[in-house]
This record gives structure tokens, sequence and C-alpha cells, in this order.
């Protein structure tokens, strides 16, 4: 049972959206609250498995392996599990859909349409986070990729039909180099081994790249070439610069609800991958990259910072912002330290949730001013000081505000990146330097545009603005005690992660 | 009770909670909410710090977080230093909590205004009370928020807003040096506690560059939150919070916390000779320059914000030549006679309908008796005049200046002790003293800083700054309240009693470290700890000090008292200084050509070039490879469309093909 746990907690979704298609699509309602009851007996699921996750234990837990089909040589197993890095993000992931859910309650068109895609998103997601074995790692990413398409191109804005299939292409890009190199990682491990119980498992390849047979085959070259491939499948996901151009398209246009589960979970599943695959399977070749990925990282703080400063829109500036804080998970992973590494999943789970609120409360301030022109807002204090007060919450978390999730995962990332090893990273000083006055970047874009829209005096035209509404508190709260919860306790966190942490840094160490 | 210290930020903490969650039911009675909560933390401190004297340090921590092998924990520490601000702070807060009570009342936003005074007072004690120096920064940052909302109350006054946000930025400024100086020590070290880095530094496990850089780097903090040279350009904007926000805020607890960081990591200071040095200039530079700005200044709490920061450099500068306890010393004495200053110009500014310009002011000695007169103790203080607080504690920095700095620290001290007593009683002589200047006119200079009664005397009408761009219901305007201007007279109780026990503070704070008592403070904080011998002065400098405080005092009644000498007089033989002066040395619009256009600037760069070449480069791409694109009518999303097609039949068939070939679910 407990393994079947896993399965059970990935196919519900799937099983939810089978049965909204049942549905007429005129009981909008009825689909609402399946969509909401399903999701969220997704996200009890997930609690459960949290509640059951030993702390202690380093490798694998609530394991399935059954064969599912082979192609000579190549067997494909369903294989799943989830460690301390898997784990928070599956809560994440449950917790940030349930709450889109009823975060998009005010979607009309096409209602049983887009919960079913939202449904279907989601077992690709959780899928993505407990799949063991490359190729179906490769079926759940893809999965994602086509309901995240629809959302943005049929209940996206303006220029929804460019940003939706540039979201396809360039991702279904990075998706298309994944494979290849999950093929090429397949067989050179084949090769290393002889041929001989070869395998397509993660944890498998692991091994069989740490202790070959044959090492002559994995020469540095290409081991080198892999990593770098995998790099840049991943680094389009989280993204990277310069893969970061469909990013800001993409979540202008995206309705709110996409939004939301787009920079809270689909961002992550690119550190997700870079870490699972990249760090886990090639350790010796993250390493020998460090500097390079620590570069990265701080061009990312730097950049996205720089363009989130000058931005006019507040949806992209927003969108800026994560191109920025998803640096940070470069900065830590890098340093390869405990810190590190735990503050690089902090921060996927901390962005999560202030992500999510702060698209949440654009997206709700939009519906009532239409508009998202920062120069055009202004005064919202006054005129819905609830929605205001949320929306200033949520931009100090993004700050890094101490007290919440943002400034934890900052705080360990710079103590990695400032503890890196000098044979790893020879300027690790330089760089976490340079990385920090992002750090008064933030701020201020951050906080020039609350003081363009939330203070100031009040727009005429704002006068009398519905503040919010009953079920727009459950996003808003939910997200916002989540990042105070982790801010004030981390240990919440960190508990679980630690075990895991260690193993995947000693893999450099030892 | 010392083990109930944790009790001490709890206590504003609920009040903070209540107020959030049902202040606006409560509205006006949301002070008392605030003031209860206070007066128990003020209380349980009183009961700490008796425990604490003859007592021992208390620790109680807890793990917070554990990556690797490492924890890192949080929790609560009394050592002598913080049982004493234990008290200052919960102290000035009580009597800010009670003094708002009447000043705010107005104001229907008067439960948020509590809320946040309740938040930074659990904040501001947080800080007080961590026994490690990353909580000290997670408070550190938690106050710079309440002073951020605080500055920022009157949200709808652009100027307000603008403050608020400038504060934060110029402060986080330091904060990022702060934090990396953290991060490296406790790479260093391996923990954030006070007493893991002391052992560290004494046992000479860090080398000697790291040990200047890290101080250094801590420093930068400090000259943020204390509105040190080059960052104190936020302090006097910061004057656009609600005056008891500035008593409490910027001038009595969270400005003073970069002096108490700079206290608390001394050991770390005192092992490096080059940071002590880049300490003791800074803080002698700042005093110096913030004072001369005060000389011209005419908004009340403008001349006061400077004076604030002019005072805080007195202290950074006894910390950097040695002097441990005159610094703290001196932020305790301060606290509590600064605070009275701004209170009382509270009460000025509330008894003359909420204007700010002392050109508007004069002769209201005889209108409000204990406003006048505690304000005139708090001048007298500040100014150094014996027997009151300000006296001892400024010797003392004098004396330590002189015995460990050198002769130019020395003098730049005097110059401005010297400038410091004129400049404050310009202020009280203009203020209490002459005719009133009020009139019936409605504020005509309008909180400008920029404008001096010599320099434009024909300032364009500007709206009193509550008046302006806000509707009635946020804030009703004090004028109409208080019905038809008539002449200005004292306040209730409300606001007279924070400012005789204010008063009462600043004749007696001294006392606690009389020389001929032995020096009971000193003795008290420095017990325990290796921080050398506390310089003190002779006879002959106490009588000096006093001197130059004299001729202060006498420069400014012959001017704007006696007017033996023109108001006017130096203005008019240096108009180039006194302009200098009047625009704050132009850092102000420095710093927007120097870092703030150039930054926006790079950002519209890169912005473009994002635009035109990194995403060019992918539609250029996607646009060369399609051969099919212009057999397509709408060129851009034909050809994307295309793509989109061929990447999803590309996805499907690799997965059919998986499912044909040997596909079957096991």
């Amino acid at each position: 049972m407990m393994g079947n746990l896993l399965t059970w907690l990935v196919f519900v979704p799937l099983i939810g959206a089978a049965l909204i298609l049942t549905i007429p699509r005129e009981n909008v309602n009825v689909i609402r609250s399946l969509a909401a009851i399903v999701s969220g007996s997704a996200l009890v699921l997930s609690l459960i498995i949290w509640g059951g996750f030993d702390r202690g234990v380093s490798g694998m837990q609530f394991e399935t392996v059954a064969p599912w089909f082979d192609i000579g040589f190549l067997q494909i197993n369903y294989e799943i599990g989830i460690d301390g890095l898997s784990m928070p993000l599956l809560v994440l992931t449950t917790i940030v859909t349930t709450l889109s859910i009823f975060a998009s309650f005010s979607i009309v068109k096409r209602v049983k349409e887009f919960y079913v895609w939202t449904l279907v998103l989601l077992t690709g997601m959780l899928g993505v986070f407990v799949a063991l074995d490359m190729f179906l790692f490769f079926l759940f990413f893809e999965l994602t990729l086509i309901p995240m398409f629809f959302l943005i191109g049929i209940w996206g804005g303006k220029m929804r039909e460019y940003a939706s299939f540039k979201f396809l292409i360039y991702t279904g890009l990075g998706s298309a180099i994944m494979f290849i190199t999950f093929i090429a990682m397949f067989v050179k491990g084949a090769e290393a081994m002889h041929f001989q119980e070869t395998s397509f498992s993660m944890i498998r390849l692991a091994e069989i790249y740490a202790n070959p047979a044959n090492p002559e085959v994995l020469t540095g070259a290409i081991k080198g070439g892999l990593f770098l491939a995998l790099f840049v499948a991943f680094a389009i996901k989280l993204p990277v610069f310069p893969f970061h151009t469909w990013l800001p398209n993409a979540h202008v246009e995206a309705p709110t609800a996409a939004s939301m589960i787009l920079a809270g979970v689909l961002l992550k599943m690119g550190g997700y991958g870079l870490i699972r695959v990249g760090f886990g399977v090639l350790p010796d070749q993250a390493a020998r990259f460090a500097t390079l990925i620590a570069i990265l990282g701080v061009i990312n703080i730097i950049y996205g910072a720089l363009l989130a400063l000058v931005q006019t829109d507040l949806k992209s500036l927003v969108a800026y912002s994560s191109i920025s804080h998803m640096g940070i998970v470069l900065l830590g992973v890098a340093s390869f330290t405990t810190a590190g590494m735990q503050g690089a999943i902090f921060q996927l789970v901390s962005h999560g949730f202030i992500s999510a609120l702060l698209f949440f409360m654009v997206g709700a301030i939009y519906e009532r001013t239409k508009t998202r022109t920062i120069s055009e807002l202004g005064g919202l204090s006054k005129s819905v000081p609830i929605l205001a007060g949320f929306m200033l919450a949520a931009a100090m978390a993004s700050v890094g505000l101490p007290g919440l999730s943002g400034f934890v995962s900052e705080l360990l990332a710079f103590i990695g990146i400032f503890g890196a090893s000098a044979d790893l990273i020879p300027a690790a000083y330089t760089i976490g330097v340079i990385g920090a006055i992002g750090i008064i970047l933030t701020a201020a874009y951050l906080l020039w545009a609350m003081q363009r829209t939330t203070f100031g005096p009040m727009k005429e035209k704002y006068v009398g603005l519905p503040d919010a509404r009953p079920m727009e508190y459950v996003p808003m709260v939910g997200l916002l005690v989540l990042s105070i919860a982790i801010g004030v306790y981390p240990h919440l966190l960190s508990d679980v992660i630690n075990t895991t942490v260690i193993d995947i840094v000693s893999k450099i160490g030892g | 009770m010392i083990q109930n210290a944790w009790l001490i930020p709890v206590f504003p903490l609920i009040a903070f909670l209540i107020l959030l969650f049902i202040g606006r039911f409560l509205k006006e009675k949301a002070s008392y909410v605030g003031i209860a909560a206070l007066a128990l933390s003020f209380i349980v401190s009183v009961l700490v710090l008796f425990e604490r004297i003859g007592g021992e340090t208390y620790t109680f921590v807890i793990e917070w977080i554990t990556f690797g092998e490492s924890t890192i924990t949080m929790g609560y520490e009394v050592t002598a230093l913080n049982a004493m601000m234990l008290i200052v702070v919960t102290l000035v807060s009580l009597v800010v909590h009670i003094f708002s009570r009447e000043y705010m009342h107005d104001d229907n936003r008067i439960h948020v205004f509590y809320s946040y005074l309740g938040l930074f007072s659990f904040s501001m004690l947080g800080l007080v009370l961590a026994p490690n120096v990353l909580q000290l920064f997670i408070f550190w940052e938690l106050v710079g928020l309440c002073s951020f909302l605080l500055v920022g109350f009157w949200y709808f006054k652009p100027e307000a807003a603008a403050a608020a946000k400038k504060a934060f930025l110029t402060t986080r400024i330091g904060d990022v040096g702060l934090l990396l100086g953290l991060v490296i020590l406790f790479n260093q070290t391996g923990s954030f506690d006070y007493g893991v880095i002391y052992a560290a530094v004494e046992n000479g496990l860090i080398n000697d560059t790291l040990i200047t850089a890290t101080a250094l780097l801590i420093f930068l903090g400090a000259v943020g939150k204390s509105a040190q040279f080059p960052l104190h350009v936020w302090l006097p904007d910061a004057m656009e919070g609600p005056t008891p926000v500035s008593a409490l805020i910027h001038a009595a607890t969270m400005v003073a916390a970069g002096v108490y960081l700079v206290g608390v990591m001394y050991p770390l200071f005192l092992a490096s000779s080059t940071a002590m040095t880049v300490v003791a200039y800074t803080g002698a530079i700042t005093a110096f320059f913030a004072a001369t700005m005060a000389l011209v200044m005419t908004d009340i709490k403008r001349v006061l914000a400077y004076s604030t920061i002019s005072q805080l450099g007195f202290m950074i500068l006894a910390l950097g030549t040695a002097g441990y306890v005159a610094g703290l010393f001196h932020l305790m004495t301060h606290a509590f006679f600064k605070a009275l200053l701004f209170l009382g110009a509270g009460s000025v500014i509330f008894a003359v309908h909420h204007r700010q310009d002392i050109r508007d002011m004069g002769g209201l000695w005889s209108k409000m008796k204990i406003t006048s007169v505690t304000f005139l103790i708090g001048a007298l203080a500040i100014a150094g005049v014996f027997p009151l607080a300000g006296f001892w504690s400024k010797e003392e920095i004098l004396a330590s200046a002189l015995l460990n700095g050198d002769g130019f620290l020395f003098a730049i001290a005097l110059i401005t002790a010297f400038m410091t007593a004129f400049y404050m009683f310009r202020l009280f002589f203009k203020t209490f003293t002459g005719e009133y200047r009020g009139g019936d006119h409605d504020d005509p200079h309008a909180d400008d800083p920029r404008v001096d009664a010599y320099g434009a005397a024909d300032v364009a009408e500007a709206d009193n700054p509550r008046d302006e761009s806000m509707d009635k219901e946020a804030h009703v305007p004090p004028a109409e309240d208080h019905g038809h201007h008539h002449s200005p007279e004292e306040n209730s109780g409300f606001m007279t009693l924070p400012l005789i026990v204010l008063a009462s503070l600043a004749v007696v704070a001294g006392l606690v470290n009389l020389p001929f008592m032995g020096y009971p403070l000193e003795g008290f904080l420095t017990e325990g700890l290796n921080l050398g011998s506390q310089p003190h002065g002779a006879l002959w400098l106490a009588i000096l000090s006093l001197a130059v405080a004299g001729s202060g005092i006498a420069l400014a009644w012959a001017m704007y008292y006696k007017g033996a000498i023109a108001e006017d007089f130096f203005a008019k033989k240096a108009p180039g200084v006194h302009n200098l002066l009047l625009n704050k040395y132009y850092l102000d619009e420095i710093y927007t050509a120097v870092f703030v256009r150039p930054t926006v600037a790079i950002g519209r760069f890169f912005w473009e070039m994002d635009k035109s070449i990194v995403d060019g480069m992918v539609n250029l791409i996607g646009r060369s490879t399609s051969s099919t694109g212009r057999s397509f009518g709408r060129r851009h999303n034909g050809q994307l469309q295309t793509y989109g097609l061929v990447s999803i039949l590309g996805g499907i068939v690799v997965i059919a093909l998986a499912f044909v070939l040997r596909g079957y679910f096991g």
C-alpha cells in the first residue's frame, strides 16, 4: 500500500480529469467543485506521504518497480520513488495546483476543458517528480507541455497564440534535447557495462557511471558533453539566460491560474531535473562545470533583476523576477555544499509559493482595474486595501525579507557559494559578491513597483473597486501562510531535505 | 523572571496580531491595546534588568535549521548590554504609544498605526534579545520593514511613498554588506553565536584580512541603519512619517541598532585596527557634516533628523576610538533626550495645526508651558550642559576621541559639539521665543526643507502636506478638527505626560555612570568582557566641553533671541556655503546621477538587447528553418502553428512508437 500511494497520487488527477469529461459542460459548479475535490485529494495524499516520509533515510522511499516493456536490450520499467529532493516538490505541486484551481473559479470560458487540462497537467507534474526511469520521466515531462500549451492558448491574453506556440516549441525543443541525451546516456551506459544489466533507471545509471565495468567508454569528453546537453535541456525550463525568452511571453499571456502553476511548479522541473539527473548521474561533471553554473546563476540574478527594473507591465516584472530568483538555485547547486544545495531546494519550494502568490495578486488586480501597466495603477492601498496588503506582503517575500521563506533560501545559497571549495569555484567570493548586488536590485524593482501601484494618491477610476472576495482568500492566505511558516521555522523543510542533500553533496566530496 | 524574557517581545506581537485582525472594529481603542502591551513589556524588562544586575547571562535556544552537520539555532539571551537596551526600547516605545493616542486620534487608520507600532516594538525587542547575530539580522530587517511601513503610513502622499522606498533601499545596501559579513564569518567559525565568534577572533582562527573584511562589511550594515555618511540620506526624508514614529524609530531605537550592532560585535572590531580607524572617521565625518546641515534647516523635524545623524556619528566615533561604554552610554542618554525632543516637536506641530516650519512658529513659551520647559531640558541635555544626561555621555566620547583617537578626531568632535549647541538653541529660540508667527494663514512654507527664511521669502503657496492629495475619509485634516485656527495651546496629558517622563530621564539618566560613583554602568556593561580599559577625561576636558556648549548657546542667543547679530549674517557672508548646506551637499542629486540613472539605463539597454538579439535569434531560427512559411497568409503565427503541429506530432509519434513496437502495461 505504501508503495502504491505514489501511484495513486500521480493518477488520481488523471482519473478526476476523466470523470469531469463525463459531466455535461453546463454543470459549471459541479465541474469546479469536482476539480477542487480531485486536486484536494491529491493534496491530502501528498500530505499523508509527507507524514510517512522517513527523514533519516537518504535513498528512495515509497518505491515501486514494475517491468513495463522492452525493445531489444532496452528495458523500460515503471519505476517511481521519492527522496528528500522530490518530497517537498510533490507537496508544492499539489498545494499550488489546488490553490490555482480556487483562483480560477472566476473563469467562465470553456470551464470543463480548463479543469480537464489542469488536472492532466497535475498528473504530468507529479509524475516528473516521482519518475525514476528516464523514459517515464520524459513521458511525464512531455505530458506537462500539452496542457500548458492549451491553458495559455485558449484562456490567455491577446497574444496568446504566439506565446503558447513559443512556449510549446521552445520547451519542446528542450524536451527533444533531453530525450536524445537520455538515449545517449543509456547507450553509453550500456556500452560501459558491455551491455550487461543495462537499465533506463536513473538510480542504476548513476551506479553505472560511478563504477563502469569498461571505463574507457565514458571519457571525460563524452560525460562532459552529456552533462552540458542535459544542462541545456533543463536550462530552458528553469530558465537560464540566454534560454529564457519564452518565459515572459508565456507568463504575460497566460491566465492567472496557469501563471501560478507555470512559475510555481513547471519552472521547478528544470531545477529538479538538473539536480536529479545532472547532479545525480553525472556528479563529477556537475563539479567540473560548477564555475560555469555559478556564473550563469549570477548572470540570471543580475540580468533578470535589471530587466525587471525597467518593465512597464506588472506581470512581466514578476516574470523577470522569476528569472532572477532562479539564479539563486544555480548559485546554490554550483557550490556543492550542503548549505548551497539545501538553499537551492528551499528556493524551488519557496519561490513556488511566492511567485504563485505574486501572480495571483497581479491577476486579481488586473481583473478589477483591467490594466497591468504599472503607470496606470496607483493608490491601490486605498481602493483595495486587502489586496494591496497581500500584494505588499508577496513583494516583501520576494525581496527576501526575513521571516518569509525567500530569505532562508538566499541565506543558504550565499553561505553555500562563499563556502564553496576553491578547487571547485576559484572566484567564489567575487561571484558571491556580485550575486549579492542582486539583493539590492530586487528590493529596488519591487519597492519601486509597490510605490507606483499600491502607494500614491488613489486614481479616480479605481474608486469603489471591490476588494478581496471570500474565495480569493483561499490562495492568498494559503500561500502567504506557507511562506511565513517556512520562513519562521525552516526546520519544517530542512528536516525532510537534509539527509538527501548530504547524500548528493557527498558524491563529489567523497 | 529572566527565563521569561521572551515575554517582552511577545506582548507587542500579540497587540500587533489583535489589531491586525480586529483593529478596524476597535478604532481609537486600538491605542489601549498597544499601550497595555508595552506597559507589560516594560514591567517585565525592569524585572529582568534587576535580575540581571548581579546575576548572569541567560540563554535559551532551539534548533532552527540544519544543513549537513551545521545547525543554526534561535532563541533569546539576556546580557548586560541588552538588559539595558530592553529598558530603553520598552520605555521609549511605551511613552510613544501613549503620546500617539492623542497625536493620531484624528486619523481613521489609527488602528493600523498601532498595529505597526506593535510590530515594530516586537521586532526591535527581538533584535535586542537575539542570542546570535543571524537572529539579530532577521529582526534588523523586520525593523526596516516597520520603518518602511510607518514612513509610508500616509501612503497617499507621494513624498511619503518615495521616502519609504528610499529608506528601505538605502539601508538595504548596508544590509547586504552585513549579510555578506555574517556569511563569511559563518563559513569561518561554523556558527552565528556571539560567543563562538568572539572565541574564534580571540584564538586567531580567522586571518587578519578576513577579520578586517568582515568587520567592515558588518559596519556597512551599521552605516545604513544608523544613517552614517554616505548612506545617511534616507533619514531626513524619513521625517515624512508621523512624528511619534520619528521619535521612536528614527531617533531613539532603530537607528541606534547600528551602534548596538558594532557594540555586540566589538571583539571583532577591536581585532582590526583598520576597521577601528574606518569606524572612528566615519563617525566623526558624519557627526560633522550632519551638524552643518542642521544649522540651516527650517523644518523642525529635519533639524532634529540631522541632529540624530550627527549624534549617532558621535556614538560611532566613540566606538571607533575604543570607547565602548561611552558609545553605548550615549546611545541610552540620546534615546531619552532625542525622543523627548521629537515628541516635543510633535506636540508643537500638533498645536500649530501641523505646520513644521520654524519660521511660522515662535512665542510658544507662554502658550505651551510643559512642552516648552521639557523641550528646553532636551536641548540642554543634547548640548551637553552639566548636570544633564548628555553632558556625561558626551564628555566620555570627547575623552575617547582625545585619548585613543587623534587630534583631528578630537577637534572635529569639539567643533561638532559647538554646532550642536548652536543649532539646538537656534531651534529653541525660533520656536518658543519671540512673537508667534503662525497667524491665520495656512502653512506658507509647507515642509520644504530647502527653503530657508533668509534664502527665499517668497515661496510659492504649498498645501499643508496632510491636506494634500488625500480624501477626507482617510484622515480628517487636523485644521478642520481643531476648528478655527485658534492660537496654539498646550496639549492634553496623553502628550505632556510622555514629555515629563522623558525630560526627567534626560536629567537623571547620566547618573548611572557617574565618575565619582565609580562608573557603575561601565562596570555592568564590561563585566566578563575583554574590551580593554575605558577612556575617561580629566576635569579640564569637562570644563572645555561645557565652555564649547556654552558658547554655542550664547551665539544662538545673540542671533535668534537678542538679535545682536542678524539672522542672515552668515548666509550673506557665505551664500555659496549656505546654499550647499541647504541642498544637503547635493548628495541626493549625485546619487541619482551616479547610481540610479545608470542602473535604469543599463536595464533599458539589456531589455532592448533581450528583445532584439536574444529573443531575435530565437525568432530568426524559427523563421529561417521554416520552408513552408511563405505559403501561410499569417506570417508569424502561421509558421509557429506549423511548428507547433510538428512538435506535437513528433511527441505523439515517439510515444506511439513505444507502444506499438512492444507496448504493454505492466
